[in-house]
């Protein structure tokens, strides 16, 4: 671990609860559909219609931004039991304590989010992600807005991923990324933008 | 890499039969495990683990099946483990295809875990003749098996940590207290308290005894 990352690692319990407060104010519930609509459209690359209201993109983070209220509403069990469904359907396991933004885009399912972790705006991540954890760290990245994760990487431990970044397929990440920046290999290191393939992401028109 | 030397396939084979015959004696009891495994989820957890009841430990059992997203396959998969032992038909199968519908766990049958394994997020496949030691630490997507031809897997010592996306295949040693990190491909043996990385992966760090962080137990 690097020594900027290392001086981030919260020194008390009030420090690691402070962290999770200021999570908190990023996640979104339900209000977050209509952004989350969008992206799933274009990550399946489809029109904002009724068809993507039936990607499995969709329907797992919609899922997820009901418990999410729920959640905050204090009703109990029911926030379990669509978590269950949500790691028996999809596959999609996000952690109680990850806070993500409007706009997520899961167009494979198959995620696995946890630890303390934040998550901005407009992130579309591909199947067979672990964003989360280290061993023995409970903090998680903060990944900025409008970042893609590819299929088959990891993003672990207390790091920054800048805004607009780009994790490439199987990318194993275990320091920061800066803004804008696209990541590949393992370890990750950073790539020219010109070289860049096919993102997930990617309209297929 | 002396064990996948030129052997043909019967010795191979031969190789695997064996191994397989040291595992049936080496399976930990299902009270044993489940104990373990209890210990283990809620140590990993940050939570209590230490009881002074056979009541308390039951209670923490029961908690984590709740509340632990992937406690119930572990539970599925000694409970499976147990019925084969004692010859119970079909039981064994359902259980296993529950693991795998469910929680995305697959378990061959001719794999030991020594008591008190952690799988976090599920998606886990195990296979071959592989043998995981105590206080193993699972991440999600890790392929532990067999290399194509051959049916011996890896034998792992205790307390090792296998992160996430990592593959650790083929008739290899890895041993106790070590850390495969993230995404590495390890096809050779690992030593003891050693940080393996990289693809495919190589030892990067070695700590002394006792030095590397881990979930006090």
């Amino acid at each position: 671990m690097n020594d900027a990352v290392a001086s981030r690692q919260p020194r008390s319990r009030d420090e690691f609860l402070a962290i999770m407060r200021a999570d908190a104010a990023y996640r979104a519930g339900l209000s977050a559909l209509a952004a989350d609509l969008r992206a799933a459209a274009r990550a399946h690359g489809m029109s904002p219609g009724l068809r993507a209201v039936a990607a499995p993109g969709f329907r797992s983070v919609a899922l997820y931004r009901l418990r999410v209220t729920l959640a905050r509403l204090r009703v109990p069990v029911a926030p379990w039991l669509l978590h269950r469904a949500s790691m028996a359907l999809f596959n999609v396991r996000i952690g109680a304590l990850v806070a993500i933004g409007p706009g997520l885009a899961l167009p494979g399912g198959n995620v696995v989010v946890d630890g303390v972790t934040r998550i901005g705006r407009d992130a579309t991540i591909g199947p067979w992600v672990t964003i989360g954890l280290r061993r023995n760290v409970y903090v998680g990245p903060r990944i900025g807005d409008g970042v893609t994760v590819g299929p088959h990487a990891s993003v672990a431990g207390n790091i920054l991923i800048g805004d607009g970044a780009t994790i490439a397929p199987g990318a194993a990440v275990s320091a920061d990324v800066p803004a804008g920046a696209r990541v590949a290999g393992v370890p990750a290191r950073p790539v020219a933008e010109d070289d860049r393939e096919d993102d997930t992401a990617r309209r297929r028109d | 890499m002396s064990k996948r030397s030129p052997a043909g396939r019967a010795d191979r084979l031969a190789r695997a039969r064996a191994l397989a015959a040291e595992h049936r004696q080496l399976q930990p009891s299902l009270r044993v495990a489940l104990r373990e495994d209890a210990r283990w989820y809620a140590a990993n957890r940050g939570e209590r683990f230490e009881f002074a009841s056979r009541l308390g430990e039951l209670a923490n059992l029961v908690r984590l099946l709740f509340l632990a997203d992937d406690f119930p396959p572990v539970v599925l998969y000694r409970l499976r483990s147990a019925l084969a032992r004692a010859r119970v038909p079909l039981a064994p199968w359902l259980l296993h295809q529950a693991c795998i519908a469910l929680w995305n766990v697959r378990i061959g049958p001719h794999v030991v875990i020594g008591p008190g394994v952690y799988i976090p997020h599920g998606n886990v496949v195990v296979d071959g003749v592989t043998r995981i030691g105590p206080h193993a630490v699972l991440a999600p997507w890790v392929t532990v098996g067999c290399l194509q031809g051959d049916y011996a897997g890896p034998r792992i010592g205790e307390n090792v940590f296998i992160s996430t996306q990592a593959s650790v295949l083929g008739d290899i040693e890895v041993g106790p207290h070590s850390t495969i990190a993230a995404a590495a491909v390890v096809t050779r043996d690992v030593p003891a308290h050693a940080l393996a990385a990289g693809v495919p992966a190589r030892v990067v760090e070695t700590h002394v005894a006792g030095a590397v962080p881990r979930a006090s137990l």
